[in-house]
């Protein structure tokens, strides 16, 4: 646990919003790539990543210290970020991969915003909880053991739901050509 | 290259993509002060409040109360009492 972070948390505890201020700083950009996974619009995104910090904020107490303050951080966010994907699972719009352009020939020259978009466009089709294991997954690299400590599923059920979440997304990008959208593919 | 080995890349990409958000840092602060505001703002209005509405009505039945004959007092007025024996 740094130091710097628990002297910030305590003073915020104690009213000092300016401490809480430094916190939001200092983790502001690793939330925002976490919250950026769960709308890809900036407006948006940056609502997500305020309701955060709020919610870090009026949490704040039950923060014990043992993890370090960024885990809780991310652990706050992945439930904002999967309450949002549920509240909006009935009017999520479908982008179609022909409309992706711009591909690059190797895939470690594609763009990364590019490559962003068109993952978040077959991962949008999966149901929020599929889409969130995948999501933790792929995008922030977690392993099981991690998604289940994001999520507070049992490490068990995230492998079993990861599993299916795959074959699921398999077929979504059969279906819409996915192959035949990637120009290295080929 | 089957399809999730083609997503693994693009996973791969997607991870380097930096999103293209502002600093929210002020717009947390006043989020947090309008909360912290209203929430100890309308237990103290309402207690102020409740006490101000309890003694305008007390002092509105009070004069009520004291200022209209009482009916009782009008019911027995009609009847002499030696009538009743």
């Amino acid at each position: 646990m740094d130091e710097t972070d628990w002297t910030d948390i305590r003073a915020s505890l104690a009213g000092d919003d300016d401490a809480f201020a430094r916190l939001v700083e200092r983790y502001e950009p690793q939330v925002a790539r976490l919250m950026w996974r769960f709308s890809r619009d900036r407006v948006q995104c940056e609502e997500l990543i305020q309701d955060v910090f709020v919610e870090a904020y009026l949490s704040l107490k039950s923060y014990r210290g043992d993890a370090p303050f960024l885990h809780w951080l991310r652990r706050i966010g992945t439930r904002v970020g999967y309450r949002f994907w549920k509240k909006r699972a009935k009017d999520k719009g479908r982008v179609p991969l022909s409309e992706v352009q711009g591909l690059a020939g190797k895939p470690e020259e594609t763009d990364p915003a590019l490559a962003g978009e068109l993952l978040d466009a077959l991962l949008a089709q999966l149901r929020p909880a599929d889409r969130l294991v995948l999501t933790l997954e792929y995008l922030e690299g977690c392993s099981m053991k991690e998604i289940a400590e994001r999520t507070g599923w049992n490490v068990a059920a995230v492998k079993m739901r990861a599993h299916r979440a795959r074959g699921k997304l398999k077929k979504i990008a059969e279906r819409d050509r996915l192959l035949e959208t990637l120009p290295w593919t080929n | 290259m089957d399809e999730l080995k083609a997503l693994e890349e693009l996973a791969r990409q997607a991870r380097k993509e930096e999103p293209p958000v502002r600093g929210v840092t002020a717009r947390v602060l006043a989020e947090i002060r309008s909360r912290r505001r209203f929430r100890v703002w309308p237990l103290s209005v309402f207690a102020a409040a409740s006490a101000v509405a309890a003694s305008v009505l007390l002092a509105v039945a009070v004069h009520y109360w004291t200022s209209a004959p009482d009916p009782l007092t009008e019911l027995c007025a009609s009847f002499e009492v030696t009538e009743l024996w």
